[in-house]
């Protein structure tokens, strides 16, 4: 078969009062189709070109739409032109004949051909019924509206975040633009989304240029909640139909990456639109592994407390215990650097670095710690200490040939001897006598800071001597903070 | 609580050089130490308002496991500088950075040494020359001696350029006519710092006695003995 004349595909283009706006998309169609099998869909079900149900045979079996051999010839033809400029151009491919011009006219005349847009964080100011308002890191911005029709194309290029507090019992939406061409309104779903659930059938309308205004789709079958903290890489698969009865047709499918955090995220975090302090993409790829899983913060923060710890990235500077990463503004993009196998500011830290990515981590999902200090509380020459594991290191030892200056932990409420605190800076004994051998490693996760009577971080980290316990007070009202990030 | 560890006073009584050297917008560009790679290039903010340049160089041909931290603040005088250290040392948990002693006891105005506890190497040294803080760590798993990059880095903010290196261009005296000024009276040597710094390079100032320091965008000098001064200025390019 040679295939079609171009004066038939002129005629059959006037009979059909097929608009110069059908044309362009059809052109764009199979000039942006990058193989056979994205003409021809993956047969024998329904691709992107739909067989005619009033044209041919009629029965939808014999009444095939283009296959993929006579995807191939297209292809073929138009990249020996360089790209389709005319529909006339589809003239003289073989096999290519009238009742596939007709599926492809068909497909094209009436279709809600785009996804233009799809936005989580809709709401500004609330995040009960939609997405916190994130960026990508210090630097970058989130791309705004998170997915957009040839901008996104990874998961990780549209990022949201749900913080399961704020957004329990909640119905869920999002807004999503359209574009429709030869129609004024049809359904239009999107089934996937995983956890975060399919995107319930509505009617959108489309204006005469064939744009939806930002629609809003509550989504359904939302189960994430129960989860706890965690990231997903979701698909949404975006389809419309024209009429109630119809079957649906696929426009496309839209890939997302998910974060969900236990409630909103307390300082050095904020919403403030515009602000660099709004939760980052980057660091939620961090804090949400590391406590993935977990339902509570306190787990939570013990959770991100072990895996800094275990990291292998950083280990603790053994010469000076100077503060590496940040003692005004903490650079936690250096951090994420490091953390992620960069050379970030090397792999040497301190206690400060420690408590600063322990609680700074921990915040953004919602936890509410604190840096905050411990030291004599008059003169000069620290407190002694009993052996303690440093991060990065294997031994038992004590630093600096008996103590510390000054020691800093990611601290609970006001950051007194009665509240607890997570060290991600070093493990301490957990038997009845720290200060003596045998040792047994425990990682401070939400430990009783405590007194020097009864067994609790205080007496573990400290000998009960003057020197000791008695010298390692807390210093909320001189160092309790939550540093700013850059 | 007020730590006394760290003895500014005596810190001050013993900055003689110190007190008339200033330098202002230097900056890392990478071929400054040979054998070494500038892999990252960072500004903190270690207070408000105050810009620390941080510089990471990583051993050409090694594993990434031998690391250089330069961390450089530029002060408007001396005695902040030596505030720079003394609030730098404090944000450190060992109580007793010991001053450095023997062959680096010359390094700087006033200077503290940390040896690895392991390999002894010097694995730490902070420092302030004029009004110039800079700390040289060893940051990677394989502890690296930083005594000559702390020394290099010395010389760089204490030393005029040679002349051989204003002859090739890489420098250039930008010295004002001798300046005639009264006992113990601020008198302005150079205005527009940041605006002579934008024409590229670093300024370095180096005065025969008394002190230097930056008031607003202008370099001020007072000496305590009245009459004709020969301040050196050089922009300095890489």
């Amino acid at each position: 078969m040679a295939g079609l004349s171009t004066s038939y595909i002129i005629s059959k283009l006037a009979a059909e009062g097929t608009t110069t706006a059908t044309q362009n998309l059809i052109l764009s169609f199979l000039n942006g189709a990058s193989n056979a099998a994205a003409i021809a869909g993956i047969e024998p079900q329904e691709g992107p070109v739909y067989a005619d149900p009033t044209r041919g045979y009629g029965d939808q079996v014999r009444d095939y739409d283009i296959g993929e051999r006579v995807a191939q010839r297209i292809i073929d033809k138009r990249d020996c032109l360089g790209g389709f400029t005319s529909l006339t151009q589809l003239a003289g491919i073989s096999h290519f004949g009238t009742d596939k011009f007709n599926d492809l006219l068909y497909s094209f005349t009436q279709i809600v051909y785009e996804i233009s847009a799809v936005k989580f964080d809709y709401h500004t100011g609330s995040i009960i019924n939609d997405a916190l308002s994130i960026r990508k890191n210090y630097a970058t911005p989130a791309p705004s509206p998170s997915w957009q029709k040839g901008v996104s194309s990874t998961y990780t290029d549209s990022p949201a975040a749900y913080a399961i507090k704020e957004t329990q019992g909640n119905t869920l939406a999002i807004r999503v633009a359209l574009k429709a061409n030869g129609i004024s309104g049809a359904y239009v779903r999107a089934t996937g989304g995983g956890r975060l659930g399919n995107a319930k059938e509505k009617f959108v309308s489309f204006d005469a240029a064939g744009s939806s205004c930002f629609e809003t789709f509550e989504l359904e079958n939302t189960s994430f909640h129960a989860y706890g903290v965690n990231a997903y890489n979701m698909a949404w698969r975006w389809q419309w139909r024209l009429k109630p009865t119809d079957p649906w047709r696929d426009i496309v499918t839209t890939r997302h990456r998910l974060f969900v955090i236990l409630e909103a995220p307390t300082l050095p975090w904020v919403q403030t639109a515009g602000s660099t302090a709004l939760p980052w993409a980057d660091a939620l790829e961090i804090a949400c592994a590391w406590a993935a899983g977990t339902t509570d913060k306190d787990t939570a923060a013990g959770c991100i407390t072990e895996h800094y710890n275990d990291s292998g990235r950083v280990s603790y500077d053994t010469v000076g215990g100077w503060t590496y990463y940040g003692t005004g503004t903490y650079n936690l993009t250096q951090m994420i650097n490091r953390l992620n196998g960069g050379a970030g500011l090397g792999s040497k830290v301190n206690c400060t670095d420690s408590a600063n990515t322990v609680s700074t981590f921990a915040n953004l999902i919602g936890c509410d710690l604190w840096q905050s200090r411990m030291s004599r509380s008059s003169g000069w020459g620290g407190f002694d200490l009993n052996p303690i594991i440093a991060i990065g290191y294997i031994n038992w030892a004590i630093p600096f040939k008996g103590g510390f200056s000054y020691h800093e932990v990611a601290w609970k409420g006001a950051c007194t001897p009665n509240d607890r605190l997570f060290d991600g800076c070093l493990k301490v004994d957990a038997d009845a006598d720290p200060t003596c051998p045998p040792h047994t490693p425990l990682l401070p996760k939400n430990m009783l800071f405590g007194d020097c009577a009864t067994m609790n971080y205080r007496l573990r980290l400290c000998p009960p001597t003057p020197g000791g316990c008695a010298a390692c007070q807390p210093q909320p009202l001189t160092t309790r903070q939550r540093r700013p990030i850059m | 609580m007020t730590p006394t560890q760290y003895d500014i006073d005596e810190w001050a009584a013993a900055t003689t050089r110190g007190r008339h050297v200033f330098n202002h917008n230097y900056r890392m560009l990478g071929n400054e130490l040979r054998g070494w790679e500038l892999v990252n290039a960072v500004t903190m903010e270690p207070e408000p308002g105050v810009q620390e340049q941080v510089y990471l160089w990583q051993k050409q041909g090694g594993s990434g496991e031998e690391l250089l931290r330069i961390s450089l603040v530029e002060r408007s005088s001396w005695r902040n500088a030596q505030q720079q250290l003394r609030g730098q040392l404090y944000h450190s948990m060992r109580a007793d950075i010991p001053r450095a002693a023997g062959k680096l006891a010359k390094l700087g105005d006033v200077s503290f040494v940390g040896q690895d506890p392991e390999t002894k190497v010097i694995a730490l040294v902070t420092f302030t020359r004029g009004n110039m803080y800079v700390s040289v760590s060893s940051v990677g798993d394989i502890p690296v001696d930083v005594s000559n990059v702390a020394r290099k880095l010395d010389r760089t903010f204490n030393e005029p350029p040679k002349d051989a290196e204003i002859k090739k261009g890489q420098a250039e005296d930008t010295s004002p006519e001798s300046l005639k000024v009264k006992a113990r009276e601020s008198t302005t040597v150079l205005e527009q710092l940041p605006v002579r710094a934008a024409r590229g390079g670093w300024l370095k100032i180096i005065a025969p006695d008394g002190e230097l320091r930056r008031e607003d965008d202008n370099l001020i000098y007072v000496s305590s003995k009245a009459g004709k001064k020969k301040i050196a200025a050089y922009a300095v390019y890489h």
